[in-house]
């Protein structure tokens, strides 16, 4: 396995920094410290929520800790250190030298407890005289201790080639390894409506590395930066057994069953994880004037799923305008724009009722258009004004612009805006008190409406037996019937933010805070979303003497939504 | 709400307490769902949607209290010691996972060593 390989060499690595601490390499006055010690924890019922991020057991574990930091003027060496127990422990390594050669490592490993899902909610039943449907469950192994341990490494370099231009390379890796068991879940909707689990091997892997140069001359500094990503299970598909075709109440029927189905009566591979590599170019920019500074960047980016065949393209690029009027006045301005394409993906679907009375039917067919295609343009302006020595204003104005393209027919194109605005307040005497006050306003036009029509009104009179078939099919869709887009999306929402600090005396300090957000959309037909937040908070904190500290609060969060609820049944 | 003390008895001996408790209970208001038409090919229909507002409820209550000490021996050596209780409670009944409600507790100890 390669991971296993991949950590092997970061433990290498760890232990050849120590040797080089060792002998001198980095020269500078060390400090050490070790700890030594061990834990007992003791777990009582249901512990995969309460330890959600702990190794579940009860017993006793032996723990070490390490710390040795060096520095110089000019040199830095530090690795710290802690062993908690076998899923839980982390290192970091920290290296700089002479300002020509910096590193940093870290390594950490932890435990993600999953909770298996009993499926016991699921309660419908539907009947025809004395012969009915239920819907059923079961397990269909007994493992139910589910959980990953999580590895994740990261290493940075920095190496400077040429000082005249301040001429570095940088690089970076990542990985993120996950390890353990998972549930998985399928439903098979014919013959009976059962939903079936049982447990899944999970071996993610991720690995990032960029590789990357900067330089600057004066005034201007420039970069470039390449990055690769990619995102593979190593875990063996697992697959559910699809019932057989068969009328769910008689029994009966398979032929005609059968020929509405795609597959049936087999084992099929389920919750497959996408296989993904990203590859992504950034140039970077900025020329510093003192009392103008202008930065900003162009990137490239291409994602590509290799279980899907879907292929991602964003091509971007930023710009962030910062300038001093005056010792009291800066302005910031920001623009951003962005283009995104994703390829289409056609699916090819048997005919429908192939060899049925008035079937045949290859009307399945479809392209599955991307809702992430769209153009992106962002531009912000805000300007940050010293009233007076203790209050501070800040004001911002912007507007932000989404078309996308071919959703959800090819063809298609909708554009969301959003205009929004905020001010605030801040004032501050000294550090006897300080209060600020926050606003802001977003107003947005055809916000992103996820479903069009998805209700529908009774259509016996409507929708007919189409070429000479049996029966009216559930495929068969009449547009006059369907109604209600579906967003949770706002086209107005506002934001307040409070918050003051009060020292009373030396001894004692008070705080309090609001935070508060209402959005409603008022632009659907016949549903109504909103959503509301309130959150005060108040603490204070009291010492007492040089012996005591004590700090205290009280947060309270209440959340509210307004929006459809839709129960799906066995017969729609 | 939380509370944590630090009380430094003497220049060796340092005592720490901390507390925090939260409640978090989610639910969704009655819903009124509209009685399927009569008649047709089902000649039944069990739909009960009357406890179906309760099916998402969330109930939890988390209590995490601690206490510890750092003892200073010398400059170079100090013994620190803890326990620490994390209970948490489920209401809700025990949809989708069962009976979420459990606890632990940890005793942990060691000494420190800087040189």
């Amino acid at each position: 396995m390669k991971t296993s390989h991949t950590t092997n060499r970061f433990v290498v690595l760890f232990l050849a920094l120590i040797v080089l601490v060792t002998s001198g390499v980095v020269r500078a006055d060390y400090t050490y410290s070790l700890w030594l010690g061990s834990h007992y924890t003791d777990f009582n019922d249901y512990a995969k929520k309460v330890g959600e991020f702990n190794r579940i057991g009860s017993d006793a574990y032996p723990e070490i800790g390490f710390t040795i930091l060096g520095s110089t003027e000019d040199n830095l060496f530090s690795l710290d250190g802690q062993f908690y127990d076998n899923k839980n422990a982390f290192a970091n390594m920290r290296l700089r030298a002479n300002n020509r050669f910096s590193m940093k490592i870290g390594y950490q490993v932890f435990r993600k407890q999953l909770q298996f899902d009993l499926l016991d909610n699921f309660n419908a039943r539907e009947a025809i005289g004395k012969k009915a449907k239920i819907l059923s469950h079961e397990a269909l192994d007994s493992i139910m201790d589910y959980g990953f341990d999580r590895h994740q490494a990261e290493a940075e370099f920095e190496l400077m080639l040429a000082e005249k231009y301040d001429l570095k390379l940088v690089a970076a890796h990542r990985f993120i390894f996950d390890k353990g068991d998972e549930q998985k879940t399928s439903i098979s909707h014919c013959y009976s409506c059962h939903v079936s689990t049982k447990s899944a091997e999970v071996k993610r892997l991720t690995n990032q590395t960029n590789l990357g140069l900067e330089a600057s001359k004066g005034d201007v500094s420039v970069g470039y930066k390449f990055s690769y990503r990619t995102f593979k299970s190593y875990a063996d598909d697992i697959s559910f057994f699809y019932d057989e075709a068969k009328n769910p109440v008689s029994g009966g029927d398979a032929e005609e069953f059968s020929s509405r189905e795609i597959y049936n009566g087999k084992d099929m591979p389920t919750g497959i994880y996408p296989d993904i590599r990203k590859y992504s170019s950034k140039v970077k920019f900025q020329v510093d004037k003192g009392k103008h500074l202008l930065n900003g960047s162009f990137s490239y980016s291409r994602t590509k799923n290799d279980v899907s065949n879907l292929d991602n393209v964003v091509v971007g690029g930023t710009v962030k305008y910062t300038t001093m009027i005056s010792p009291k006045f800066r302005l910031y301005a920001y623009g951003a724009l962005s283009k995104t394409t994703s390829n289409d993906v056609v699916y090819d679907i048997p005919p429908w009722r192939e060899g049925r009375t008035g079937g045949d039917l290859d009307i399945f067919d479809y392209r599955r258009e991307s809702s992430l295609d769209r153009l992106y343009g962002k531009g912000t302006i805000k300007a940050l004004i010293r009233m007076n020595p203790k209050t501070r204003v800040h004001v911002l104005a912007g507007y932000e612009h989404i078309r996308r393209y071919d959703y959800p027919n090819l063809g298609s194109e909708s554009a969301t805006n959003t205009y929004f605005g905020e001010g605030s307040i801040r004032f501050r005497d000294g550090l006897k008190y300080k209060l600020s006050a926050k606003y802001r306003l977003e107003l947005t036009n055809d916000p992103f409406v996820s479903y069009k029509g998805i209700f529908e009104k009774p259509g016996a009179d409507i929708l007919k037996k189409e070429n000479g078939a049996p029966n009216i099919y559930y495929y068969q869709r009449e547009r006059d019937l369907r109604y209600q887009n579906i967003t949770t999306l706002p086209t107005i929402k506002h934001v307040v933010n409070l918050s003051g600090n009060y020292r009373a005396s030396k001894k004692v300090g008070l705080n309090a805070g609001l935070k508060m957000t209402i959005d409603k959309n008022t632009e659907l037909d016949s549903l109504t979303v909103e959503h509301s937040a309130f959150q005060p908070s108040v603490g204070i904190d009291v010492s007492a003497g040089n012996k005591w500290v004590l700090n205290t609060g009280y947060t309270y969060s209440y959340n509210k939504s307004t929006g459809p609820i839709t129960v799906v049944m066995m017969d729609g | 709400m939380y509370a944590n003390i630090v009380y430094i008895a003497s220049s060796k001996l340092t005592l720490n307490f901390t507390g925090q408790f939260s409640k978090n209970k989610s639910a969704l208001d009655q819903v009124n769902m509209p009685d399927p038409p009569e008649g047709g090919f089902f000649a039944a229909r069990d739909y009960d949607y009357s406890n179906m507002y309760t099916y998402s409820d969330l109930d939890y209550s988390i209590l995490r209290s601690g206490v510890g000490f750092d003892y200073r021996f010398s400059p170079s050596v100090i013994w620190t010691a803890g326990v620490s209780y994390i209970d948490l409670k489920d209401d809700a009944g025990g949809y989708v996972y069962g009976d979420e409600t459990g606890s632990y507790f940890t005793v942990r100890a060691g000494l420190r060593y800087d040189f």
